[in-house]
């Protein structure tokens, strides 16, 4: 098993290098960074060509991928965009730990995805945790009690969820829960943000801010979740070693969830670990509808401006979840079927 | 059963979290609901809009302009004209006298020097700031700035530089007690920590908090030399979806917001929300490409161009799409005194645009409803970037065009490709196109723009113009240079009249819409004056019930 997860992370590494040069060039196709810098007016041609050679954006692709790599402290750069090199560069390079620094916000790039790790994590896992009991609860219920008015119901209704686009979702929850329970003079919740900047931030705060974006992400994915569930239950409900249980005089809880969905979770958790990289990647339509400070919305917004240093660092954090996830399943199979061996 | 206990909980949990705390805006302070987070908060390493407005609140600048686009003295005693001796006769010479007893929210004193320096850092090339215009030396504007005594600031200029007025010293002036020694360490402020958390500034507000991604504070300055403001705090709110920007107003969760589209004005007034609708110097146009060998051959032809303004129904196109909050505008200049009188938008006439059209040669010869001469089909490209609005514009003038002869390609591009320069193949800025629509403004509050001038086309040997049009009409020109050494402002303001004439009578422009901007005030707060140039220039004044 060890020599299966040390085999596995050292495969990793020429495929983080593939993803990063993958990226790193459709990056460059995404737009120019200096087009507008965020302005009503495009920037003076003199200024564009002053900050692309002192940004190194004149250099050609190669040259700024390999200064994305191992840094440019090895040569001497224009930092005044005067075309003449006047000092040695000051990047040392993502193998090095410097995954350069935001042209927006000109800080570095991991102190800009710091600042909002935090927030996504409080939502997406608040996300997951609904998504997850609920699914269940839908999907065994509906398994167990399959064709009743219940079953019939959650399946109607997943399939409409289903096929809301979130945006929309989000929209409609705001406008009832938050505009229209205010007219009609009851409790009502906030349009958007993570807290009120003149409450302050409290637990009270965030969780009532938290309620209408973990609700838009849990809907969509509770829908798909739980047809998942019902269908795995039912297949393993109606089999041979179930019917067993039940004649050996087990009780109906026991035989369901010690048996039974022992069983039917497999495909479940292959769900599960496909969503994992999505806690750290955040959501990115429901924290841009929500205004949820997360990376969600910061990815969207250095993209919008074609940041590259950010956007690089962000898809890489996520490729490398998504290794791990991966990892993490194929540990998590071995426990819950020990017919797989890696080794 | 079990079900509907569970439902009714879900109900419940709901109506609980919702009653923990009263929402919206309340108290003493103001909240500003921003469609964009700002990215920096040193002005030499932003372009955004709302970052330019936003600087009123933390740092002073010179003067700012009020909500009659009047400069407004806030550093300076007085701001400078030839009859209070702060601008010499010859019009290269400004001397700035400040005010009296000014500090920093620090208490430190806010002195000639800190003008100095603001100075020094923009033009230095190594502190790689967004633009360096006007002050940097490639810029070839500001010859030197000297600070005599603690509260005196000359500038002398190299050529005489009328838009001074809306251009120098009116970002800020930056603490030279707290960015110095940092500039003095590394050579450069741009890895600063006060460019993202100004602690110490010199506005009605100091910074105080910045929630990334979030929201941002700013607190009463008690050591502001200005009135004491009446708030206590302004909180910028950053709410990108424009559909919950607008909940977020009808839910009182916000005082200000601008940049709403005018088809919400509606229901946000029907809410009792107040709409100050105020000049930009914006304008949303039709740049007309003329440039030979570029351009379609018909527009090279005047009364092509004529036509085509003939034949589009833009006073139709603001009553429906934008509800008759606008108007097509008749010139460049339009919302300001620059705007000639004379000048008026050319009206919806088919009839008159075809009789333009076949006096041009342009006739329908083939039959197939296009017109087309020497065997050339009059088929224009009509260009611009992904914006709704615009790509509705397209539709319609695409129609009304064909129901001329004039057949219409209808290309739409990203912001970041249509914007580009000519160096990057911006379609725009290579004359990749006949109608290029998007709104254009001038150094506002100041007339002074450099997209009319002969020197200004870009070319391979020269690609840093922004004269896309290829438009050189020498009048113009000669014109252009007077005004920029006019320091008088009515005859400025006479010599602007001409030039609108001029470009009016020769078509390179036709104005889509007067491109004002919206600011939506809620009736919470009192004094808000905004201003187009400047919004918050009276922010001390505003006032909370």
């Amino acid at each position: 098993m060890y020599k299966y997860i040390i085999r596995r992370l050292l495969q990793a590494i020429p495929l983080l290098f593939v993803v990063s040069f993958v990226i790193f060039i459709l990056m460059q196709s995404s737009g120019d960074p200096l087009a507008t810098m965020g302005g009503r007016m495009p920037p003076r041609a003199e200024d564009r060509e002053r900050l692309r050679q002192s940004l190194g954006l004149n250099d050609p692709i190669y040259l700024q991928y390999i200064y994305w790599l191992v840094g440019n402290d090895w040569r001497m750069v224009d930092s005044t965009g005067d075309g003449e090199p006047d000092r040695y560069g000051t990047r040392r390079g993502v193998i090095r730990g410097d995954f350069g620094t935001s042209i927006i916000t000109r800080q570095p790039a991991m102190q800009v995805i710091g600042d909002r790790l935090e927030n996504t994590l409080i939502l997406t896992m608040t996300a997951q945790v609904i998504i997850i009991v609920g699914a269940l609860f839908i999907g065994i219920f509906s398994a167990v009690r399959q064709y009743s008015i219940w079953d019939h119901l959650f399946t109607t209704l997943s399939f409409i969820i289903y096929s809301i686009p979130v945006f929309l979702l989000g929209i409609i929850l705001i406008y009832i829960f938050a505009v229209q329970f205010r007219i009609w003079g009851l409790p009502h919740l906030p349009t958007a943000g993570m807290y009120d900047p003149i409450e302050g931030r409290s637990f009270g705060q965030v969780a009532r801010h938290l309620v209408l974006p973990s609700l838009t992400i849990a809907f969509i994915s509770i829908a798909g979740y739980s047809r998942y569930i019902r269908s795995t239950m039912l297949e393993v409900i109606n089999s041979d070693y179930i019917r067993t249980a039940r004649a050996k005089g087990l009780t109906e809880r026991r035989t369901l969830f010690v048996h039974a969905f022992k069983n039917a979770s497999l495909p479940l958790i292959t769900l599960i670990g496909l969503d994992l990289p999505l806690l750290i990647a955040g959501a990115v339509v429901t924290e841009t509808i929500f205004a949820w400070p997360g990376m969600g919305k910061m990815f969207i917004d250095h993209l919008n401006r074609s940041d590259t240093a950010v956007v690089m660092a962000l898809l890489m954090i996520i490729t490398l979840a998504v290794i791990m996830a991966q990892l993490l399943i194929d540990i998590v199979y071995t426990w819950l079927d020990p017919r797989i061996r890696y080794d | 059963m079990r079900i509907k206990r569970l439902l009714a909980l879900f109900a419940v949990l709901i109506f609980a979290v919702g009653a923990f705390a009263p929402v919206g805006a309340q108290g003493n302070n103001a909240v500003v609901l921003y469609p964009q987070e700002l990215d920096n908060l040193n002005p030499m390493y932003s372009s955004m809009f709302f970052m330019g407005i936003t600087t009123d609140l933390y740092l002073a600048p010179a003067w700012n302009f009020d909500d009659a686009l009047e400069p407004n003295p806030v550093l300076v005693a007085e701001v400078p004209s030839v009859e209070n001796g702060g601008l010499s006769e010859d019009g290269r010479t400004i001397t700035l006298t400040l005010r009296e007893g000014l500090t920093w929210s620090d208490g430190e004193p806010l002195t000639s020097a800190d003008f100095l320096f603001t100075y020094q850092m923009f033009s230095d090339p190594a502190n790689t700031p967004n633009t360096t215009y006007p002050y940097g030396e490639a810029d070839g504007i500001i010859e030197s700035v000297e600070a005599p005594d603690e509260t005196t600031v000359v500038v002398n200029f190299v050529e005489p530089f009328a838009p001074w007025v809306a251009t120098l010293f009116t970002a800020g002036i930056l603490p030279e007690h707290i960015l110095g020694p940092e500039f003095e360490a590394n050579g450069t402020l741009i890895d600063a920590a006060w460019n993202r958390a100004p602690t110490v500034g010199s506005g009605p507000f100091v910074f105080a908090e910045w929630e990334i991604g979030s929201f941002m504070r700013f607190v009463r300055n008690d050591n502001y030399f200005g009135n004491a403001p009446s708030l206590d705090q302004v909180i910028l709110r950053f709410i990108p979806e424009s559909d919950v920007l607008l909940a977020t107003l009808l839910n009182n969760e916000g005082d200000l917001a601008t940049f709403i589209p005018f088809s919400d004005v509606p229901a946000l007034e029907a809410a009792g929300l107040e709409a100050q609708v105020v000049p930009s110097g914006f304008n949303e146009q039709w740049v007309l490409n003329i440039r030979e060998g570029l351009a379609h051959p018909a527009m090279l032809d005047v009364r092509v161009r004529e036509a085509l303004a003939l034949a589009t129904d833009r006073e139709a196109f603001t009553e429906n799409a934008l509800l008759g909050y606008t108007y097509p505008a008749p010139g460049y200049w339009e919302g300001s005194p620059f705007a000639s009188p004379d000048v008026s938008a050319p009206p919806f006439d088919p009839e008159r645009a075809a009789e333009l059209l076949d006096e041009a040669g342009w006739v329908d010869e083939s039959g197939n409803g296009i017109r087309e001469q020497d065997g050339v089909e009059l088929v224009l490209r009509y260009v611009t970037n992904v914006r709704g609005i615009r790509q509705d514009a397209q539709a319609v003038f695409q129609q009304q065009l064909a129901d001329v002869g004039i057949g219409v390609e209808l290309i739409t591009y990203p912001s970041d490709v249509f914007f580009n320069g000519f160096a990057e193949g911006g379609p725009v800025a290579i004359g990749d196109y006949d109608i290029a629509q998007f709104s254009q403004s001038p150094s506002f509050p100041d007339p002074n723009t450099t997209v009319f001038r002969c020197g200004q086309i870009p070319t391979e040997d020269s690609p840093d113009g922004n004269n896309y049009r290829g438009y050189c009409n020498e009048a113009v020109e000669e014109l252009f240079a007077q005004s920029e050494r006019e320091t008088d402002f009515d005859a400025r303001v006479a010599i602007f009249h001409q030039i609108d004439e001029l470009i009016a009578a020769d078509f390179v422009f036709v104005g889509i819409w007067y491109d004002a901007d919206t600011w939506i005030v809620s009736e919470r707060l009192d004094n808000v004056a905004i201003s187009g140039a400047t919004p918050f220039w009276n922010v001390a004044d505003w006032v909370a019930n």
